[in-house]
């Protein structure tokens, strides 16, 4: 007797074209964020007056500016400060998020009533004006775009870990550590945040993209990154000024900017509705 | 009795941005005074007169206390670096920003609506393809898509002046650029929104009446659809605000969002405190607005309150 032909193993996941493009996009961010010399071995400050605003060609994929600089070769350059500003704030605000959620959840009436107004405060400030308002009080640069930023994105990630944090209040393993004898700050720490950090990383995750759109606007604006720094906001900050005569200038780092925003949307939205559907199952 | 709790609500949050910028201006690195003057010169009179006049001299508390008297006067202060009271440098920018907002607030709608319409529970591939724009709309910074389209529409079609106009047609691609995003995230609420009312048995009951799909979608589920979108004012106040700001700054128009810009540059702390001042009062009464329309949509909840 032969044993029934039943496909063995996973079933087959369908293939995604955008989420792969996605990961592939990203991977190649990495590479310009970590060893941006593989890509390229134009130095992406080397000025050429006699390559001035070059279109697009042999020498120079993407054109050059209008110091002869390499377009393709800042571009690259121009993905660390980005990436590490939507990193960082991310990071930053995620930290700031949890202990405020922490709080708010834990707190007591007092100190959850604190925050859930000190959140609102926060909120009722547009974003970027927020963001604007911590540069006029630290001075335009990298590290203030990163708090500015920072500051934004908490109210969001701090909301979202205390609702975890209360949901898991009355969870079998909290009251099981608490018949153990546990102290609270030992449960809390323990037991509610690791389990409360699923949901808010996913978040943050996603947050990294918005991040970086935000720090590029900032550029733009003249109050993040600083000339002859390559950083793509400021590269198009700096191309409106020649974009009736070179076009590449203006479109190739919004592109890069999009591109960033969209492969990190994508796959973040992968992780979420998987992460989703492991929690429901 | 919810709409006074809703009004005190609504004025401890601007209450709350008041301070957040009181102690902005007072944890500046450097004296009150240059934070104050900003980056414009003053004679050593005009100083003194400052001193005097914001009690810097004082305790930090009377300070504070005698800041929030004067605002609630309605006195905002004197900008420096525009040479004139804030509240009237706000109000010569407002009426453009205004404007620009409310035009740009319309187009969003308007095309979120038409997509999401045309979208909602069609072919695969016909849905697929507005997710697919939508989600690179989003992803778009709204800066850059104002860069494309000037270069796009002014400098190679020459369809549209370039910048600084105040005329109707100079209104037209700074709005675009402003509504793309918003847009986006508006049609994706309102396409689920949508296809989840499509599936409710009073859609079905009208269809057997004999209603065509446009009927149904006009007269009974955009209603629906709207719902949610509501919610999302709050975002969309904050989304068009940000918004103004690079856009006008892209554009080179008049209004809140450069004078904003400028202040920063020029570390113009009365006209900033202004600034935010009027934005936070305006998330306030957006929210309090969206509170009332909410009875207007859902007759359930005005029967509930």
């Amino acid at each position: 007797m032969t044993a029934p032909t039943v496909p063995v193993g996973a079933p087959r996941r369908p293939v995604r074209p955008a989420l792969l493009t996605g990961v592939a996009f990203l991977v190649l961010l990495a590479v310009a964020v970590i060893a941006p010399r593989a890509l390229t071995s134009i130095d992406p400050t080397a000025a050429d007056p006699l390559q001035i605003l070059q279109p697009p060609g042999a020498g120079h994929w993407l054109g050059t500016d209008q110091n002869g600089r390499d377009v393709f070769a800042r571009i690259v350059a121009g993905a660390r400060p980005s990436v590490l500003i939507g990193i960082f704030s991310s990071a930053l605000a995620l930290l700031a998020g949890t202990v405020l959620g922490v709080l708010g959840a834990k707190g007591g009436r007092v100190g959850s009533a604190i925050v859930t107004r000190l959140l609102d405060i926060v909120l009722a400030v547009p974003g970027l004006l927020l963001v604007l308002l911590a540069v006029a009080v630290l001075g335009s640069g990298t590290g203030p775009a990163v708090a500015g930023l920072a500051l934004v994105t908490t109210p969001g990630y701090a909301r979202l870990v205390r609702g975890e944090v209360i949901r898991l209040r009355d969870a079998e393993f909290v009251r099981a550590a608490h018949g153990l004898g546990w102290t609270r700050t030992q449960v809390v720490l323990r037991h509610v945040v690791p389990n409360a950090m699923g949901p808010v990383t996913v978040l943050a995750t996603l947050g990294i993209g918005s991040t970086i759109a935000a720090a590029a606007s900032l550029s733009y604006l003249g109050l993040g990154a600083q000339e002859p720094a390559a950083e793509w906001g400021l590269m198009l900050s700096v191309s409106t000024a020649y974009f009736s005569r070179a076009w590449w200038s203006a479109v190739f780092p919004g592109i890069a900017i999009t591109a960033t925003v969209l492969a990190i949307t994508v796959v973040g939205h992968h992780l979420q509705l998987r992460f989703d559907g492991r929690r429901a199952s | 009795m919810t709409a006074v709790r809703r009004l005190l609500g609504g004025l401890a949050v601007v209450w709350g941005a008041v301070t957040l910028t009181f102690l902005a201006l007072h944890l500046t690195p450097g004296s009150t005074v240059d934070a104050i003057v900003g980056q414009s010169v003053v004679t050593p009179e005009v100083r003194a007169q400052i001193v005097a006049e914001y009690g810097l001299d004082q305790p930090l508390w009377i300070q504070y206390l005698s800041y929030l008297g004067r605002l609630v006067r309605g006195d905002l202060g004197h900008s420096y670096g525009q040479g004139t009271q804030v509240a009237e440098a706000i109000g010569e920018q407002f009426g453009s920003t205004l404007l620009l907002v409310a035009v740009g607030l319309g187009l969003a709608f308007g095309g979120a609506v038409l997509v999401a319409a045309a979208t909602a529970h069609r072919s695969r591939w016909w849905r697929g393809s507005a997710v697919g724009a939508e989600r690179v709309s989003v992803a778009v910074p709204p800066f850059w898509l104002g860069i494309l389209l000037l270069v796009a529409f002014s400098f190679s079609l020459r369809w549209f002046p370039a910048i600084g106009s105040d005329s109707p047609r100079g209104l037209v691609l700074p709005a675009v650029a402003l509504a793309v995003a918003p847009a986006a995230m508006l049609s994706q609420v309102m396409r689920h929104a949508l296809e989840k009312t499509l599936e409710e048995p009073f859609v079905t009951s009208a269809r057997a009446r004999g209603l065509t799909r446009t009927a149904v979608l006009a007269r009974h589920a955009v209603r629906h659809a709207l719902l949610p979108v509501v919610t999302l004012a709050g975002w969309l106040v904050a989304a068009f605000i940000g918004g103004a700001i690079v856009t006008e700054t892209v554009f080179a128009r008049q209004g809140l969002g450069r004078l904003t810009v400028t202040a920063i540059e020029g570390k113009d702390f009365p006209l900033v405190s202004g600034l935010v001042l009027v934005s936070a009062v305006a998330y306030v009464v957006v929210g309090i607005g969206v509170d009332a329309l909410y009875g207007v949509l859902d007759p359930r909840l005005r029967a509930s309150t």
